[in-house]
């Protein structure tokens, strides 16, 4: 069982995972670039190494200088944390080979859900309700490719399976556009993700965009913690997350919950993983399932009062899970505000230094952040300085609490995309639950007219 | 840097036969410019708290060395600067081992991109807003640039 944690991350994520390992009293090790050298994280972590300049290339990605690192500081186990080189397939198995732990699932698991054919293909064998459309990719021949289509009945949406998180695909609203949707659509796909194979599903006009958090050991244990709604996105972007999902028929999605930890048991799924689904006119349908931790589990934790990121390192040191499906009962409502460093009303991003840095508190207020006065953000990196999260007995306390916690935070020196969220929270659709993915754009665009 | 200080650089520079001086001391940074034609002594000076390593003092001594009737003939003169719209790293070419966008002598017309500054993932564009010739590219390829920083030298 490991003692020695090598975070592989930056920023808040870093942070969080630091201090579910001090809970646990492990050690950790952090890795950082030139440009994080200041960092909190680095600062408290027992061991700190540089492994390379800022480009995340040279080293967030850098694979071989964070198994060397690991190497040099005795590290027993490596945690991704979420983007970088946590769905990374092929770093996971090196760090195994090397005969550490890697915190999340086994290498195989992360191949088949990063092939979203082959993702859906177990999802169906485990009776998880998907998008409707053929079983496998599109064929070749043009006319089996107008069948496909026909069959399911347009619109239709051409996805590329080596893509995911908004990338590679295409909206068709009849058959005389399908074939050219499908020759770019493959074209992209095969320079993007190296992997021309195509599939098409039938495209939801309308849907919010829901999730299962999951929770799995090695002995054969597999919790589902809630749902979580992160319908509130721009371009594909989530802005504002939030658990329960509102307004959604608690049986439902106890059985859709159900349905997703019995896929875990089926796959030999191990870590902490989310089920993405649209869900549209009450029925749920499968998208993709992401391997690892997620920017938004705050609003889980708040909601069951399961430390997410503790339970994953606990599973990874081959513990059980000490409760079971009985003992996880949800309370309340949270929300999660991601702050970040951007224009509020153009989104151009706005790396730089911040002067001032003054963070809301209180009863059932939570702040995720890296970030303190006089630190620069770095233009390499995404654009995440926070999260706020609040809880409340009920979703209009939650929001209550939201509204008065933006009302005290300031951060000076760049722009923020917090009147954004100020404004969002006074928006009435939004405030009344369950708006569906597009709304935000439409918000915007209308705010803009 | 007090105004004391900054009085004595000016005497220096008025009695000496140096047009221009910069000095730069941690963050603080002063530019004096002697204004052509006027008489002996008088210097154009612009002096700005180097915020981030910026150059907000750089343009405006710049505008302040080329406005009042500029010699006639010397190209310099005439040139205009682009400046960084934003704290970003640059690259000078579209994608790694491509072609620059540009290069020195090349003429550029208006609305050309002649780098693009990456922050956050994004990629900006920066266009020339004159049409004319690159007489100088003052960043390197990968480099941090603050915002307002002069990227291109362009002559008209």
């Amino acid at each position: 069982m490991f003692s020695k944690v090598l975070i592989a991350n930056r920023g808040e994520i870093a942070l969080r995972i630091q201090r579910a390992c001090r809970e646990l009293g492990l050690k950790t090790v952090a890795v950082y670039s030139e440009a994080d050298a200041d960092a909190r994280h680095v600062r408290l972590a027992d061991q700190a190494l540089c492994i390379g300049p800022a480009a995340p290339g040279q080293s967030y990605l850098n694979g071989a200088a964070i198994l060397f690192a690991a190497h040099v500081s005795g590290a027993e186990a490596v945690h991704p944390g979420y983007g970088f080189l946590s769905e990374n397939a092929d770093f996971a198995e090196q760090v195994e080979a090397a005969g550490m732990t890697f915190i999340g699932p086994e290498p195989r698991s992360i191949r088949t859900m990063g092939d979203k054919v082959a993702a859906k293909r177990a999802m169906r064998a485990a009776g998880v309700p998907c998008v409707p459309g053929p079983e496998g990719g599109l064929p070749e021949d043009p006319q089996g490719i107008l069948k496909a289509a026909a069959e399911i009945g347009y619109p239709v949406i051409v996805k590329a399976a080596g893509g995911g998180g908004g990338r590679g695909m295409r909206v068709v609203p009849d058959a005389g556009q399908l074939l050219d949707a499908v020759a770019v659509t493959r074209e992209e796909a095969r320079r993007a993700f190296g992997k021309p194979e195509l599939y098409v599903e039938k495209f939801l006009e309308h849907p919010r965009h829901v999730e299962i958090q999951v929770l799995c050991d090695t002995h054969g244990n597999a919790l589902w913690l809630g749902s979580r709604d992160c319908s509130m996105q721009r371009r594909h972007q989530k802005v504002l997350e939030e658990s329960p999902a509102p307004g959604i028929d608690a049986d439902l999605v106890r059985q859709v919950g159900e349905r997703c930890v019995e896929a875990c048991r089926q796959n030999g799924y191990r870590g902490v993983g989310t089920f993405e689904f649209l869900y549209e006119n009450g029925e749920f349908y499968f998208i993709e399932m992401n391997t690892r931790l997620q920017v938004e589990h705050p609003v889980t934790e708040m909601t069951s009062g399961i430390d997410v990121v503790r339970e994953q390192i606990r599973v990874a040191q081959g513990h059980a899970l000490s409760m079971s499906q009985a003992d996880v009962v949800t309370q309340g409502h949270a929300l999660e505000c991601r702050i970040n460093a951007e224009d509020p009303s153009t989104f151009m991003p706005c790396p730089g230094r911040v002067s001032h840095w003054e963070l809301p508190g209180g009863n059932g207020v939570r702040v995720d952040s890296h970030m303190s006065a006089g630190l620069t953000v770095p233009p390499y990196y995404d654009s995440l300085i926070a999260k706020v999260v609040t809880h409340g007995a009920s979703r209009a306390e939650a929001l209550a609490r939201m509204r008065i916690a933006l009302s005290e935070m300031r951060i000076e020196g760049i722009r923020t995309n917090v009147p954004l969220h100020r404004a969002v929270l006074d928006d009435n659709d939004f405030c009344a639950g369950g708006v569906d993915i597009h709304h935000l754009e439409r918000w915007l665009a209308r705010r803009t007219n | 840097m007090d105004l004391e200080r900054i009085k004595a650089l000016i005497e220096l520079l008025a009695q000496s036969p140096l047009a221009e001086l910069e000095l730069i001391e941690g963050d603080d940074k002063v530019r004096l410019v002697k204004t052509p034609g006027s008489r002996e002594g008088s210097a154009g000076v612009a002096t700005a708290p180097m915020m981030p390593a910026g150059s907000q003092a750089d343009a405006q001594a710049e505008a302040q060395a080329e406005s009042p009737a500029p010699a006639p003939g010397h190209a310099e003169s005439e040139a205009h600067v682009i400046e960084a719209p934003m704290f970003g790293i640059v690259h000078l070419t579209p994608a790694p081992g491509e072609a620059p966008f540009v290069r020195v002598g090349d003429t550029v017309t208006q609305g050309q991109v002649l780098c693009t500054i990456e922050a956050m993932k994004m990629f900006n564009s920066i266009e020339s807003e004159f049409t004319g010739t690159v007489l100088a590219i003052l960043v390197n390829a990968g480099g941090e640039v603050e915002s307002g920083q002069p990227l291109f030298r362009i002559g008209r």
